[in-house]
């Protein structure tokens, strides 16, 4: 398909014969890609085996001995994290070339490892009392840590949702809306706040050029918990009259797109941001009960045609670069 | 046949498959800009995320135009008729608009054109279901209407949904009106799956079915699910035994040769996958590894899940790791070069998200209280009609 293609704009005369000749050879000296598939296989092998072992250590704890699990646990988490450090290339704060794909598996199951560990010691020993704030804290200075020295976005993942574990929120994509109860005015502030740490964070990778491929990862948390919080806040903080937390929504998205240029070159933060703005306008009009539900139905329509505008529009602004 | 402009789909994938090379460095800078310069594209082809946002706003922005008119009428339509009619009217509306945005304004992937497939479908499908249509029925129409949606405007999302309201329909059909026996609506669906794989794989390559390549790649994917599906021996026997009025426990007649394909199958597909250098048989066919696993375990209790899971992980790495150590240096036409790994930025945000989804989150700590009770947010846009 490909070479004919290339075919016809060598007829037109756009593609040279020494183009067209390393077009045909670079198709029939294709090789066959499989990083990718190995990759994967890879990526699920590490889950499955995390996961496989927490639950086999979990219903054999009375014949093993619980010293002996701590003991393995450690182990396998300190081989990863040993191999990691001898492979790694020396640190620095820009984005570093991983040394092979099995390093980046191996830092991701010592920091699993780690985790079950403390939870372990914990659950078992109650090594922390009833500091709970500490049995999540060390985890998270590991996490932190391991996710800079090692140069980790995985790592960076866990450490952030571990961050907001220990300020009582669930950040999992799917949990974020349902497993949190934002009744809870504490929630809701932990929320707001955390969301504003990661946006923090995320203009701090990029100005103090502190790994600054992290800004992605940090925003992208950042924005959903912000944005969900402010949504939950209409509903459990201060009722402001009418709009208040729209236009609170829409003043921080101003601000992110003028001063974040992650959030302005981005349409996937520019979407997200105007459906977060939808669907808190669509709630506040459903509370309002207009009453006639001609009028609602309209105003809903009126609100998606404006949906579609915006979505257009921002189209046409990352068109332009 | 296809809706799109011919000659702008043309130049759509020329400049796709220029930008390809041109990455590689095959072609000049200036050979790149005189093809962009000869072949422009007009299309309207916004990015994922906007064609996403776009398909919901679409789809929502005609619900509630259909709320409204049913509304406007609530006193005329007593009658399921003629609510049936009104959907009727605003399909053919949604038709209308979705030529109109395909040609006017040369919508392309756009997400509109997506969102008016969806509305125009689903309007049809309600209004028949409200005149009382049997199953059978509605499935065949769905098919009829998908087929012809698919030669019109061929996305990819709708090749899949076409060749699944074709198995749905061989399926109501052979069930509802032939009443065939399980084996042998297992040996259709065989046989189907089949012919679609074959038939895709024939087109896939012909320059002339250039504008269904892509999407058809997909059907391809499907078709070795499904026939992966129509010898699985629990798909069989939960199906079938329905059908049979088997008793729980009790096995299926043939079993034995049902085994033998729920574990020879995938088996097949890698192979064929390396021999062939096939993606597709190879993603599946590691993929239906599980399914196969999976379906042993509902059966035969071998061992414990954690011990399989601990097992499966084990080999897994040590398969992934040997393999990725044995192909540093290309062999037998395998690479494990990174360079052909798609970094484009969507891919990657995807795989952010993954992560953070999969990554085992810890338990939040129960002294901030008062956690697992209810979402007060969960309406949103869906549910307020």
């Amino acid at each position: 398909m490909n070479t004919r293609i290339f075919e016809n704009l060598f007829d037109e005369g756009l593609v040279s014969q020494e183009s067209m000749n390393k077009i045909r050879a670079a198709e029939t000296s294709k090789l066959f890609p499989v990083a990718w598939e190995l990759r994967t296989i890879l990526y699920l092998g590490v889950l499955l085996l995390s996961s496989g072992l927490g639950i086999l250590i979990y219903k054999h704890i009375d014949t093993i001995g619980h010293m002996a699990i701590i003991a393995l646990i450690a182990a396998i988490s300190l081989g990863c994290f040993i191999y990691a450090a001898k492979k790694k290339p020396a640190f620095t704060w820009q984005k570093m070339r991983t040394p092979s794909v099995l390093y980046d598996y191996l830092v991701l199951l010592g920091c699993l490892t780690f985790v079950s560990f403390v939870t372990y010691l914990q659950a078992q020993y109650n090594v922390f009392g009833t500091l709970y704030g500490t049995a999540t804290f060390i985890p998270l200075i590991v996490l932190t840590f391991s996710a800079y020295y090692f140069d980790h976005l995985g790592v960076l993942c866990m450490a952030i949702t571990n961050l907001a574990a220990w300020m009582g929120v669930n950040v999992t994509p799917r949990y974020l809306i349902t497993a949190n109860d934002f009744s809870s005015e504490r929630i809701v502030y932990a929320g707001l706040l955390l969301g504003l740490i990661c946006i923090g964070m995320s203009w701090l990778s990029k100005h103090k050029q502190w790994k600054a491929h992290f800004e992605f990862t940090y925003m992208n948390f950042g924005v959903h918990v912000l944005y969900v919080s402010m949504i939950a806040a209409h509903f459990t903080l201060l009722r402001w009259p009418f709009f208040g937390w729209v236009l609170m929504m829409g003043a921080v998205s101003y601000l992110l797109y003028r001063f974040f240029p992650v959030v302005r070159n981005s349409a996937y933060f520019l979407v997200v941001m105007a459906l977060y703005i939808y669907v808190q306008l669509i709630i506040i009009i459903t509370e309002t009960n207009i009453g006639d539900i001609g009028g609602y139905l309209f105003i809903c329509l009126l609100l998606t045609g404006l949906l579609i505008y915006a979505l257009v529009t921002i189209n046409r602004k990352m068109k332009k670069k | 046949m296809i809706a799109y402009n011919k000659e702008q789909l043309d130049n759509f994938m020329i400049q796709e498959a220029a930008e390809a090379v041109k990455e590689k460095g095959l072609i000049s800078q200036e050979e790149w800009e005189a093809i962009q310069a000869k072949h422009p594209v007009k299309l309207y082809t916004p990015n994922i995320f906007v064609r996403i946002g776009l398909a919901l706003a679409v789809i929502i922005g005609a619900l509630l135009v259909n709320g409204l008119f049913l509304l406007m009428g609530t006193d005329l339509l007593r009658a399921a008729s003629s609510v049936a009619g009104i959907e009727f009217f605003l399909g053919i509306v949604c038709y209308f608009l979705l030529e109109l945005y395909t040609h006017a304004k040369p919508h392309y992937f756009s997400g509109i054109d997506d969102g008016l497939i969806i509305v125009t479908g689903g309007m049809m499908i309600t209004g028949f279901i409200l005149m009382e249509m049997n199953p059978t029925g509605v499935t065949f129409l769905t098919m009829f209407m998908s087929i012809i949606f698919f030669v019109r405007f061929p996305l990819r999302w709708l090749g899949v949904f076409t060749y699944g309201s074709i198995l749905a329909f061989v399926f109501a059909f052979l069930v509802n009106v032939i009443p065939a026996p399980a084996l042998v609506l297992s040996i259709v669906i065989f046989i189907l799956s089949l012919a679609t794989f074959m038939l895709t794989r024939k087109v896939i390559t012909q320059y002339r079915f250039r504008y269904y390549s892509e999407p058809i790649s997909w059907v391809s994917y499907a078709a070795l699910l499904s026939l992966y599906a129509s010898v699985n021996y629990f798909v069989v026997r939960e199906i079938g035994g329905n059908m049979m009025a088997l008793e729980p426990g009790e096995a299926l007649p043939l079993g034995w040769f049902f085994w033998i394909t729920t574990c020879v199958v995938p088996l097949i597909y890698i192979y064929l996958g390396i021999t062939k250098k096939s993606r597709v048989c190879l993603v599946t066919g590691l993929t239906l590894v599980a399914a196969t696993v999976y379906t042993v375990r509902q059966y035969y209790y071998l061992l414990p899940v954690e011990s399989v899971m601990c097992i499966a992980g084990f080999v897994m790495v040590g398969i992934a790791a040997l393999l990725l150590r044995y192909l540093k240096t290309p062999k037998h036409g395998f690479t494990t070069s990174e360079e052909h790994i798609d970094h484009s930025k969507e891919k990657s945000i995807l795989e952010s998200l993954i992560i953070a989804q999969t990554m085992s989150a810890p338990q939040t700590p129960t002294d901030t209280g008062g956690f697992g009770g209810g979402s007060t947010i969960g309406g949103g846009a869906g549910g307020d009609y």
